[in-house]
């Protein structure tokens, strides 16, 4: 395991290659953002955005899909007020069991600034039913929560006949996955390939759920993105400031509410994540077990790039807090699922990389690894 | 026909802008950036940038600055001084934003370095600095590094004759910072009678500033400190002007300033 | 929604982010290169300049940059020259050395009479009636020169005094020179460059 000599980005992250010299891709990439002429990518979206036209009778020039959250308010207002589109809004809630107070204020906000949103909610029970399946398949409740997410935007697309898709941020160049790397920066036709979506439909149907039942989560094949001209566009591209911190800047500053628990509570070293719902925090913990890093990683990496932190200091902070977690959430998620937290900690324990962490006899997990440094 | 100017000077020591007073003390005004930028937008006629710690430091000139100053797109003429020492700092400073530069050290320890850097770059973007003061029927000239006082050298003044430089820079170094104070006599004694002149140090009141673009060699009358004390600065002293051949003073706004636009 | 795409022929000479500012702050869409592709796809080209003739010109030929800009304007394709770009737009140049210009708008650059150099500030007299132009008259501008054009007084826009006369505005068809700076001319200097552009895109 090597961390990336300007960041703390392990070499651990899924479908990440780091640079000869031992760069990541995303200080790569950051460092080519330095050179960009933004004003002139903002001409290109202008024209881009020309090229779809609505139909007789459409109302929006695209989608976007949106929670509520920092990122997804932050596209949302820049688009209809910096651009002048009117975009039709998607959001995917989770279930009213899961989803938090805050959650439901901050898509309120969304709608309350003016914009016209669908909101779909899955069938709970099989929601709840395949986060239990995907927990024991994968010590990973999240890989039905990922594909229905990112599966009802397109869907909707389609649905309502808008060709022109805007994401956020384009995960191979922000974070380094770089099998969603498209044609251009900015083409988001490759999202399917990400790793999160990778584990697909197929252990969701070996459980006997019938495909009716599993529309939510059938992301739509490349044919019928062929079929309706589907084009994905990452947002990110353009916004030449776009970040964890920058993102929640602007929103909370048109009315979202972030997390007030701490850091220690939840690992996330703002609050300003996980917003809606309160289980990916213990996804985040566990994504940490499996790879070495958790969401303060992510956190201070932005930090470093952005010089706003040394790498020394961003190693205490993710020392000290990449694994932090909260009896009571922990609690609360394996009620959820209907497990014990027993169960939860065996799993976790069994799922934990055993080259980067140990298992103690009372249980607890020690990493093997030094921060910054690697094994 | 030709206008005279009115210079926005902003005093750069140890990467702050400054007040500076009597080339003795320092107080802090904040990032050289704001106040060059207010300058712009106030309708200076010229802005000139002056680093004040280089050639003492021995540094070259603070080429990150004007970086940053030249990336800002500014839409007045911009100068700069501080640390020239040769003329590859001069053309890098050019080519960085600055439009023209001001040599002040570089007048006591290399005139041929003065005369290529006029050859390469055009006498139009040399301008001299003098920090002068009066003795008995004359005036000395200031080293600022060593705080050594010198009669203006032959040389020196051959340099202004023979056009190398265009215009020279005379500051009242004493009175730097004090209002209404600067010395008109350093202009009436100095030497050579038509060359342009830009005055500095102390000045502060319109009917001050009337009295110096009255005389024939003022080209240019350059105020630091007396600017930094309220918004719209150059306008105010501007219209307190009226009837001088200045360029009259301008506000800039995106929307349109009165409500019947 | 169309948009008026301005072309910096970059020469490697001078520093473009005034000139930059000046022009997106209007509205315009500004691209800056010395590549033919990129230049074809400007509705308007700006030649730019500081320093001196000579160079300007090696320059100018090192980058295949001549022969370019004087079949764009034979084309009628139109061309803004500022400052030394703008005496880069006539025959020839005593500066330094006599050297041979682009040969778009005739007429030689000489040492300006009667002064070493202008410096500062200085307004503008229209000697022909030109749309385009119309508001700059009387309007000061920054001058920082001490060469200046002399030819065919059909080119004549506008002079300057200093205080004897001299070109300080000329046109031929769709090629204009301006010898002062107009991106640092402040409110002034953006209400020119927006007619002006505006008005030689739609000829």
């Amino acid at each position: 395991m090597k961390y990336c000599k300007r960041c703390l980005q392990p070499d651990t992250r899924p479908n990440t290659t780091f640079s000869a010299d031992g760069i990541c891709p995303a200080c790569n990439y950051f460092e080519a953002l330095q050179h960009v002429d933004w004003q002139e990518r903002f001409e290109i979206l202008q024209d881009l955005l020309q090229r779809f036209p609505r139909r007789k009778g459409q109302y929006h020039d695209c989608i976007i899909g949106v929670s509520g959250g920092k990122d997804s308010t932050r596209q949302a207002l820049f688009l209809r007020d910096r651009l002048g589109v009117n975009p039709l809004l998607v959001c995917l809630s989770y279930p009213p069991e899961q989803v938090t107070e805050r959650g439901v204020h901050n898509l309120s906000n969304l709608i309350n600034l003016g914009f016209d949103v669908v909101i779909s909610a899955p069938a709970p029970q099989t929601w709840k039913k395949l986060k239990r399946e995907g927990f024991r398949k994968f010590v990973n409740s999240f890989r039905s929560t990922e594909m229905a997410l990112f599966a009802s935007v397109p869907q909707i697309a389609i649905n309502y006949g808008i060709k022109l898709i805007l994401w956020g941020e384009n995960p191979s160049l922000q974070l380094g996955d770089m099998k969603t790397l498209g044609r251009t920066g900015f083409d988001g036709n490759n999202l399917r390939c990400m790793n999160t979506l990778s584990s697909g439909l197929g252990w969701m149907i070996e459980l006997g759920f019938s495909k009716p039942e599993l529309i939510p989560y059938i992301y739509p094949e490349t044919q019928e993105f062929e079929k309706h001209d589907l084009q994905i566009v990452y947002l990110g591209w353009f916004l030449g400031d776009w970040s964890l911190v920058n993102n929640a800047a602007y929103s909370c500053g048109n009315g979202i509410e972030i997390r007030t628990d701490g850091v220690e509570k939840t690992g996330d070293l703002y609050g300003v994540t996980a917003l809606d719902e309160d289980f990916t925090p213990i996804n985040q913990l566990i994504k940490y077990y499996k790879y070495g890093f958790g969401r303060v990683t992510d956190y201070v990496n932005e930090e470093i790039r952005l010089g706003r932190i040394s790498r020394d200091d961003g190693k205490g902070l993710v020392e000290k807090y990449d694994d932090a977690h909260d009896e009571k959430y922990i609690k609360d998620y394996c009620d959820y699922l209907a497990i014990s937290v027993n169960e939860f900690w065996v799993e976790v324990r069994k799922a934990a990389n055993q080259s980067l962490f140990a298992i103690e006899t009372d249980g607890s997990i020690r990493r093997k690894f030094t921060v910054g440094v690697g094994l | 026909m030709l206008k005279k100017r009115l210079m926005g000077v902003v005093t750069v020591k140890n990467g702050w802008a400054v007040q500076s007073f009597g080339y003795r003390r320092y107080l802090p005004l904040g990032k050289p950036e704001c106040l060059v930028e207010n300058l712009d937008r106030w309708g200076a006629d010229e802005i000139l940038v002056q680093v004040i710690d280089r050639s003492v430091d021995g540094l070259g000139p603070d080429f990150k600055l004007l970086e940053r100053l030249g990336s800002i797109g500014l839409e007045t003429p911009l100068v700069y001084a501080g640390g020239v020492r040769s003329v590859s700092d001069g053309i890098e400073l050019i080519h960085l934003g600055a439009d023209r530069l001001v040599v002040d050290a570089l007048l006591h320890d290399d005139l041929s370095s003065v005369h290529r850097l006029s050859e390469q770059l055009g006498a139009q973007a040399l301008i001299g600095s003098m920090p002068l003061s009066l003795k008995g029927n004359g005036v000395e000239w200031l080293d600022y590094r060593n705080k050594m006082l010198t009669p203006l050298t032959d040389e020196m003044l051959g340099l202004i004759q023979s056009c190398i430089i265009s215009e020279m820079l005379i500051t009242d170094w004493m009175h730097e910072g004090y209002p209404n104070k600067f010395e008109k006599k350093l202009v009436e004694k100095f030497p050579l009678r038509d060359a342009p002149i830009i005055v500095f140090g102390g000045i502060s009141e319109p009917a001050q500033m009337s009295e110096l673009f009255q005389l024939p060699c003022v080209a240019a009358v350059a105020m630091g400190n007396f600017l930094a004390y309220r918004e719209h600065a150059i306008q105010k002293y501007k219209e307190g002007l009226q009837g001088m051949p200045i360029r009259a003073s301008v506000y800039e706004s995106r929307y349109p300033l009165t409500a019947d636009d | 929604m169309s948009y008026v795409t301005v072309g910096i022929v970059d020469y490697g000479i001078g520093n473009h982010a005034s000139v930059i500012h000046s022009l997106r702050d209007i509205g315009f869409r500004v691209r800056i290169s010395a590549e033919i592709e990129v230049l074809d796809t400007a509705d308007v080209l700006v030649l730019p300049g500081v320093g001196a003739f000579p160079s300007a010109m090696q320059a100018l030929y090192e980058r295949g940059l001549v022969s370019y800009l004087q079949q764009q304007a034979r084309d009628r394709r139109p061309i803004i020259g500022i400052c030394l770009g703008m005496q880069l737009l006539a025959t020839a140049s005593h500066e330094l050395q006599y050297t041979a210009g682009l040969d778009i708008i005739p007429g030689e650059v000489i040492a300006l009479p009667g002064a070493k150099w202008h410096i500062g500030w200085n307004t503008l007299e229209s000697v022909r009636a030109d749309p385009l132009l119309q508001a700059v008259d009387e309007q000061a501008f920054y001058f920082n020169h001490s060469f200046c054009y002399q030819g065919p007084a059909e080119y004549h826009v506008c002079i300057t005094r200093h205080p004897r006369p001299f070109a300080s505005v000329i046109r031929r068809n769709n090629i204009v020179g301006i010898q002062f700076h107009p991106e640092k001319s402040q409110a002034a200097g953006k209400t020119l460059l927006k007619n002006l552009i505006t008005g030689l895109s739609h000829a």
